[in-house]
């Protein structure tokens, strides 16, 4: 990344607060130190990195006292009272000097080039934030134009760019590509889902897996189905797993996903809102049901989207096992009936084409 | 030509390890440092002597219209301005006493 699109980026960044999650970390998170994975290379080899290295000490030094006297301001500014927009301008200044004072750091890189990010150090947040901004977010809202996932499930005017990166993961897999197609026999069991955000505070979001593709025999069309609802749930930048066991408030139990056999690829979309009031809002027990549609969910309840990804998924032998065991129903099929045989009589025998044979 | 082209065994890069590759970003890095903060300096120096300038002639301006009026008038069609000192190959040590008003 070269000192043009860093600067760009460096000035542009809080219109949004990704990586690779450490492990199957919970909430203890935060009590594990960090620890850095890198070794210094040998001075005395290469002169010009002994001087190189006294350089970059010393533009960092300067760079630190400048982000002090910023601290001090914003402080100040904090304390007196003033309006939130010259704190969250103060903010950022004192944030883009202290991400620049440490960025030109070899240990701080090689770091952030591992996913090892001390989210503690403003240079980390900075580096994670802009390694999601690169292409996974351009890969995500490509994919959810594409597969008109955003104009079928919400207004794409209203989201805009989803600020946070979603890392869903089924158990026992990786994660997951926006948009990719998994086995359904993948996604029994409810996915690891975690969000990438940069706030201190603890704000509260819902979860959400609608299928978009559900077919509506009534209107002979598709129509949303939620497989999946969970509200309130906790989410800063030292917590980013979600909690969604039994101690979260589960609205609707996770169903795995049923593509019936004969409809076209189904999309799973998990979507992750903040909830009103800047995510201080606790939802409780709301009204909802499977068939309600995301929409007039969102909008009544005032929600806002932060982090989205999904998923396809096609029928296959594993997908009746669901309908028989989870749903309890006889699986559908859409698809077209075995052609009728005209050739075998009642006894069950091959009727003879010639008469005389 | 045909010894260059033909002949002679195209010239081979210096195998880095990790480690030299290190160093080699880290010297990029710090060479960047160096030269922002050069044009940094040498910006802001051209920013300070042009807004001396300006102050100097908002000064006289309030101080004598007229000799405002003559020092504002640009000569036409120079090649050289008529201030400029004869290039020489062995100019003073010191060229201009900033702080002795009475120097023309």
């Amino acid at each position: 990344m070269n000192a043009a699109t860093r600067a760009f980026a460096l000035a542009n960044f809080g219109r949004r607060v990704a990586a690779r999650p450490l492990g199957f970390l919970s909430h203890t998170q935060a009590a594990m130190r960090w620890q850095s994975t890198y070794t210094k290379p040998a001075t005395g080899v290469n002169p010009a990195y002994d001087e190189a290295l006294k350089v970059i000490e010393a533009y960092k030094t300067k760079r630190l006292a400048e982000a002090e006297i910023a601290a001090k301001e914003l402080k100040e500014a904090q304390e007196s009272g003033a309006d939130a927009d010259k704190i969250s301008a103060l903010k950022k200044t004192w944030f883009g000097i202290a991400a620049d004072a440490e960025i030109n750091d070899s240990e701080v890189l090689w770091n952030a080039r591992q996913g090892n990010y001390d989210l503690n150090r403003p240079v980390y947040e900075y580096l994670k934030e802009n390694e999601w901004l690169g292409r996974p977010l351009e890969i995500l809202m490509q994919r959810l134009l594409q597969m008109f996932v955003l104009p079928d499930m919400l207004d794409p005017r209203d989201v805009g760019t989803p600020e946070s990166q979603l890392n869903v993961s089924m158990p026992g897999s990786s994660v997951l590509e926006p948009g990719s197609i998994i086995d359904p026999a993948e996604a029994l069991q409810q996915p690891e889902i975690e969000l990438v955000t940069f706030h201190d505070d603890t704000r509260h979001h819902t979860l959400l897996m609608v299928d978009l593709d559900e077919p509506f025999e009534e209107q002979q069309s598709f129509r949303e189905q939620l497989h999946w609802a969970v509200a309130d749930v906790p989410f800063s930048k030292m917590q980013s797993k979600a909690v969604t066991d039994d101690k979260a408030n589960v609205l609707l139990p996770y169903i795995p996903p049923h593509p019936a056999k004969g409809t076209p690829t189904h999309r799973y979309v998990l979507a992750v809102f903040e909830q009103g009031k800047g995510g201080r809002e606790q939802l409780g027990t709301v009204d909802i049901s499977r068939n309600t549609v995301v929409r007039d969910f969102v909008s009544q309840h005032s929600l806002r989207l932060v982090g989205i990804s999904f998923f396809r998924a096609s029928w296959n032998e594993a997908v009746d096992g669901v309908y028989r065991n989870v749903l309890k129903t006889e699986p559908p099929n859409y698809g077209p009936m075995p052609a009728e045989r005209k050739d075998i009589g009642p006894d069950g025998r091959k009727i003879n084409m010639y008469e005389n044979y | 030509m045909r010894q260059i082209l033909y002949q002679q065994e195209p010239r081979q890069l210096p195998e880095l390890t990790a480690e030299d590759m290190d160093r080699h970003e880290t010297i990029l890095r710090a060479v960047k440092i160096h030269r922002l903060q050069e044009s940094t300096r040498r910006r802001d120096e051209r920013e300070a002597k042009f807004s001396a300038m300006e102050k100097a002639y908002a000064a006289l301006e309030k101080l004598d219209p007229r000799l405002f009026e003559e020092a504002c008038k640009m000569e036409a069609n120079i090649t050289f301005p008529r201030q400029m000192r004869v290039p020489t190959e062995t100019p003073p040590t010191k060229i201009w006493d900033y702080l002795d008003t009475d120097k023309k």
